[in-house]
C-alpha cells in the first residue's frame, strides 16, 4: 500500500491523496485533469481502482488498490430556478444541493439525508428515498452527465433540459452503475417545485397484511402523496403518509385520508418526522432494496421476515435488513424461489459486483461494461 | 437481394408477411419526413417475436441492412429505408398480451397503436399517459424507439418514465427477455438506454408499460392573446411560480387558421395571435387551486380571454384542435417540415421570436404549436417540396433554427428523435469524444452497426476518436 500511496503522491501530488480507507489510498482529485491523471497512472501500474463520492456506501471487501472520489470536485455550475433544472460538480454534497434548491423554491429528490451523500454517489447508487411516490426514482431526476471514462475519455450525454431525446441516454446506464462504468464528474438535474405545505400522518397497525392492504388502497386515492410507506415497529407496522403542496390541497386529502380510514395521528413536528423518514432508507446495517409487483409484496415480505423494515407498498420496494452481509445474503437466498416475476435486487453496502445473481441481459451488461472499461480497471465484471 | 433469402424470409413470415416489389413497397419509402426517400429491397412484417428473430438471424447470416418501423409516423426520418435493407415493420404484432389492473402493468407487442392500449385498459380506470399527436396511429414500439413524449409529458414525463420492461431481438437474432416487469432494474438499466435508441440497437418486439390510474377531476382552459409572445411569457411565470398542471400548450395564428379550416376545428377564435390549451388533473381542490393560480398568471400577462370546457366533449374537441395541428397544415401547403426543438423555458420568447425571424429572412411560412410546458418547440414551415429552392430555404432555416436553439442552451430534439434528419446537427450539441462513446455503445448492440445503419450518429464519428489516449500498461 504504502508503495502505491507514494507512486500516487509522486505522480498526482500529496494534497492529492487525501487519506486512506481500509488501507487503500483515496485519492481525490481537484480537477477534471487530475482525475484524467489518476486514470492514466492506474492504467500504466495495472492498478484497480474504486470510484467513490464519499465512500459512504462503499463495501470494505474490495480487491481495488486506491479509492478515486470525486470529494473535492464541488459546486454549483449552472442552476436555472426559472427552469427548475441544476447542473453540478459530481462531489457537490446533497446537503449543500439541497440547501441551494430549496432556497430558489426546489425540491430535490431523492431526498437522501445522508451528511455525507455527494451528487455522484447518490446517482452511482441510485439512492432510494422517502419521497420516491411522487418524484419517482434517481434515473428520472438525471437530465445529463459528464463522465471520465477508463481510457481517458470525457463524454457527456443528454444536457439540462427537462425534455430532451437528443443521443443516447447514456447517464441512465450509469444511474445506478455503482461506479463500475465510469467516473462521475458533472450531472444536471431535474428539479420540482417544493410544496409550501408538508403534513405527515401515520397509522398503527398490529399485522403486515391488514397495513399493506391499507397502503395499497390509500396509493388508489385521488392525492399525490411524496411519501406512502410501512415502518415496522416495536409493536407491528405503521402506515406514513407525507402530504405535501397548497394548504387547501392538504387539508382536502387528509379528509380523504381519514374518510378511508380511521385512528390517523398528525406527526406534530414536520422537519423532525422527515429526517426520521430520511435515516429509515439509509441504515448503517448491511441492506437490500426488493423491488416486486404489489401482488407479490406480501409473500415477500413473509418470505424475508424478520428482515423487512419498510415497505413502500404501491411501488412494491422493500428495504431488507441484516448484521452482516453473510445474514443479508442468506436472507435473500428465499428470493430464488419467489413465485411469478423475479425481483430485483440491489444490496449496500456497494460491493464492485452490479448485477445479483443471473439476471435477464446480464451477459449484455458484461458486453456494455467491458467496451466502457476494456481493462477492467474499475471492476471485474458485473457480478 | 438473393432469391434463396427471400424464400428462406418468406417460409419465416408467410406470405402475408413479406412485401416486395416496387409497386407494394412504395408506401415504405420514408417516413413522416416526406422529404428523404428510398425504396426497401424488401418490407417483412412478422406476426411475433419468434418470427422477427428467425428473420434476424436470417438477415444477420446474409449482412443484410435492417431498418425497424412502427406505423411509419416519426418525423425525423428514423424510419427512412436504407440502400440494399430490409423494413422490418411491426403492423402485424397488435396483440394486447395482458392488462393487469391489480399491479398497473399492460404488456403488448410493438406494433399496437398508442391510443388502442388506452382503450383497453380504460375499463379499469386505467390508461397509458404517453400521448404523441398521432396517437391515433403510432405504435408503441415505435413510442419507445424515440422515447416520444406529447402533451401531456409534461406533468406525466416521456416513454421512458412509463416503460418498466421490453422484449428485444438484437441484431443477430437472439430474443432479449426484460419483460420485467419491475420499478428498478436488475442490474444496468437496459431499458432505459434503450428507449430512445431509435432502432439501432436491435427491435422491440414486446413492451410493458406502467399504466395511470384516470384522474378524478381534469379542467381544460382556453386562454387568448393578442400577441404569441405574452402566451410565452405566461409559460415562463406558470414553471417559474411552480405550477403542476398536467400540458400547456401554444398554437399561434396560422395554426389556429389551419385547424379552424379542418376536420379538427376545435372553436379556437381566428381573430387572436395565440391560443394557450392548459389542462390540470388530479382531486377536485388540487385542479381549482392550480387553475386558480394559472388564471391569475394568465390575466397578468394580457389574456384577452380565459374559459374553460363545459364538459368532457367540449374537452375532446379542444384536444382535437391541438393533435390534428400538423394534418391540418396541409390547408397551407402541400408539405411540412416539423422541427422539435427543446429550449430553456425562461427563453421561450426569445427563442419562439427568434424562430419567426429565421422563417421571415428567407420567406418562408412559420406555423407554430409547441409544448410550451416542457420547452419543446415545433415551428413547422410549410412549403412544397416541388419547388427546389424552397426547399433549400426550408432546409436552411430547420438548420439555423435548430443552432439557434442549441446556443440559447437547448437541444435538437424533444420528442421526434435525431433520425436522418438532426444526424448531421448532432454536432452542434456533442463533441467527437460524446459522439465516439454513442459510438461504442451502439457497436456493442450491433458491431457491424448493420441496425438503422446511417442513423442518429454522424458517420465519421465512428472512429472512436479519444481525447488523451492512454500510455500503454507498463511490462
Amino acid at each position: 500500500m504504502t508503495d502505491v500511496r507514494a507512486e500516487l503522491e509522486a505522480a498526482l501530488g500529496s494534497e492529492a491523496v487525501v487519506g486512506t480507507s481500509e488501507s487503500r489510498p483515496i485519492v481525490a482529485p481537484a480537477s477534471e485533469e487530475q482525475a484524467v491523471e489518476a486514470l492514466r497512472h492506474a492504467a500504466g501500474k495495472r492498478l484497480r481502482v474504486r470510484l467513490c463520492g464519499n465512500g459512504s456506501l462503499l463495501a470494505a471487501e474490495d480487491a481495488s488498490d486506491f479509492l478515486l472520489s470525486s470529494r473535492r470536485l464541488t459546486g454549483v455550475t449552472h442552476y436555472e430556478p426559472g427552469d427548475g433544472t441544476l447542473t453540478a460538480r459530481c462531489g457537490t454534497p446533497w446537503r449543500r444541493l439541497r440547501e441551494v434548491t430549496l432556497a430558489a423554491g426546489h425540491h430535490l429528490s431523492p431526498d437522501v439525508g445522508s451528511e455525507r451523500a455527494t451528487l455522484g454517489g447518490v446517482l452511482g447508487a441510485a439512492r432510494v428515498a422517502r419521497d420516491r411516490q411522487r418524484y419517482g426514482p434517481a434515473r428520472h431526476q438525471v437530465l445529463g452527465m459528464r463522465v471520465l471514462l477508463a481510457d481517458g475519455t470525457i463524454a457527456k450525454s443528454g444536457g439540462e433540459l427537462v425534455k430532451n431525446v437528443t443521443g443516447y441516454d447514456l447517464h441512465r446506464l450509469y444511474t445506478g452503475s455503482r461506479g463500475s462504468l465510469c467516473f462521475f464528474l458533472q450531472a444536471s438535474l431535474r428539479l420540482w417545485p417544493s410544496p409550501p405545505e408538508r403534513r405527515v400522518l401515520t397509522r398503527a397497525f398490529a399485522e403486515l397484511p391488514a397495513a399493506l392492504a391499507a397502503g395499497v388502497a390509500l396509493g388508489r386515492l385521488s392525492m399525490r402523496p411524496e411519501t406512502l410507506l410501512l415502518r415496522r415497529t416495536s409493536s407491528g407496522w405503521t402506515l406514513v403518509v407525507g402530504l405535501a403542496g397548497a394548504e387547501p390541497v392538504l387539508r382536502h386529502e387528509e379528509q380523504l385520508l381519514r374518510s378511508s380510514l380511521e385512528g390517523w395521528e398528525v406527526e406534530a413536528q414536520v422537519d423532525d418526522a422527515l429526517a426520521t423518514l430520511r435515516a429509515d432508507h439509509e441504515p448503517p446495517r448491511p441492506h437490500a432494496w426488493v423491488a416486486c409487483l404489489p401482488s407479490q409484496a406480501l409473500a415477500l415480505a413473509a418470505s424475508l421476515e424478520p428482515h423487512v423494515s419498510l415497505i413502500h407498498p404501491t411501488l412494491a420496494t422493500l428495504l431488507v435488513e441484516a448484521d452482516s452481509p453473510a445474514a443479508l445474503r442468506q436472507a435473500l437466498g428465499n428470493l430464488e424461489s419467489a413465485a411469478g416475476p423475479r425481483p430485483t435486487v440491489r444490496t449496500f453496502p456497494c460491493s464492485a459486483g452490479v448485477v445479483s445473481g443471473s439476471a435477464p441481459g446480464a451477459a449484455w451488461m458484461e458486453r456494455l461494461r467491458a467496451s466502457l472499461d476494456p481493462d477492467s480497471l474499475f471492476a471485474e465484471s458485473v457480478s | 437481394m438473393e432469391r434463396a433469402l427471400v424464400n428462406d424470409l418468406r417460409r419465416v413470415v408467410g406470405k402475408a408477411g413479406i412485401v416486395e416489389g416496387v409497386s407494394a413497397t412504395i408506401p415504405y419509402e420514408s417516413d413522416g419526413l416526406a422529404m428523404i426517400q428510398r425504396r426497401p429491397d424488401l418490407v417483412l412484417l412478422p406476426r411475433d417475436t419468434a418470427e422477427l428473430a428467425a428473420c434476424m438471424r436470417l438477415l444477420a447470416r446474409a449482412g443484410v441492412p435492417i431498418v425497424a418501423r412502427g406505423a411509419g409516423t416519426g418525423l425525423a426520418g428514423g424510419a427512412t429505408p436504407v440502400e440494399g435493407g430490409v423494413v422490418i415493420g411491426t403492423a402485424r404484432m397488435r396483440d394486447v398480451l395482458e392488462v393487469n389492473p391489480h399491479d398497473r402493468y399492460a404488456r403488448v407487442q410493438a406494433g399496437v397503436v398508442n391510443v388502442d392500449l388506452t382503450r383497453a385498459c380504460a375499463e379499469h380506470g386505467l390508461y397509458y399517459a404517453p400521448d404523441p399527436s398521432s396517437q391515433a396511429a403510432c405504435t408503441i414500439g415505435g413510442n419507445v424507439g424515440n422515447n416520444s413524449g406529447g402533451p401531456h409529458c409534461f406533468r406525466h414525463g416521456s416513454t421512458n418514465r412509463h416503460v418498466l420492461g421490453l422484449v428485444i431481438v438484437t441484431a443477430d437474432g437472439e430474443v432479449l427477455d426484460l419483460s420485467g416487469p419491475s420499478v428498478d432494474p436488475d442490474g444496468y438499466d437496459l431499458v432505459s438506454l434503450f428507449c430512445g435508441s431509435e432502432g439501432t440497437f436491435g427491435i422491440t418486439t414486446e413492451v410493458t408499460v406502467q399504466l395511470t390510474p384516470a384522474p378524478e377531476v381534469v379542467e381544460t382552459g382556453l386562454a387568448l392573446f393578442g400577441d404569441l409572445s405574452s402566451a410565452c411569457d405566461s409559460v415562463s411565470d406558470m414553471i417559474a411560480r411552480g405550477l403542476e398542471p398536467s400540458a400547456i400548450e401554444i398554437l399561434d395564428r396560422l395554426t389556429i387558421e389551419a385547424v379552424e379550416q379542418s376536420i379538427f376545428a376545435a372553436g379556437y377564435p381566428v381573430d387572436v395571435e395565440a391560443v394557450l390549451l392548459v389542462e390540470a388533473e388530479g382531486n377536485e381542490v388540487e385542479v381549482s387551486t392550480t387553475m386558480a393560480a394559472i388564471r391569475e398568471i394568465l390575466e397578468q400577462r394580457g389574456a384577452t380571454s380565459i374559459r374553460t370546457a363545459r364538459d368532457a366533449a367540449e374537452r375532446r374537441s379542444l384536444w382535437a384542435g391541438r393533435k390534428g395541428a400538423f394534418g391540418a397544415m396541409g390547408r397551407i401547403a402541400p408539405d411540412l417540415y416539423v422541427a422539435d426543438a427543446v429550449v430553456p423555458r425562461t427563453k421561450l420568447r426569445e427563442l419562439v421570436e427568434a424562430c419567426i425571424e429565421i422563417c421571415r429572412e428567407r420567406d418562408l411560412r412559420l406555423a407554430n404549436v409547441f409544448h410550451a410546458g416542457d420547452g419543446n418547440l415545433h415551428p413547422n414551415i410549410c412549403y412544397d417540396r416541388r419547388d427546389a429552392d424552397e426547399v433549400k430555404r426550408v432546409l436552411e432555416a430547420g438548420d439555423a433554427i435548430l443552432e439557434t436553439c442549441v446556443a440559447a442552451g437547448g437541444s435538437l430534439t424533444g420528442e421526434h428523435g435525431v433520425g436522418l434528419e438532426k444526424r448531421d446537427a448532432m454536432d452542434f450539441l456533442f463533441s467527437e469524444c460524446d459522439l465516439a462513446t454513442m459510438t461504442r455503445v451502439r457497436r456493442v448492440w450491433d458491431p457491424e452497426v448493420r441496425l438503422n445503419p446511417g442513423k442518429l450518429i454522424p458517420v465519421r464519428a465512428c472512429l472512436e476518436t479519444r481525447t488523451r489516449p492512454l500510455p500503454e500498461p507498463a511490462p
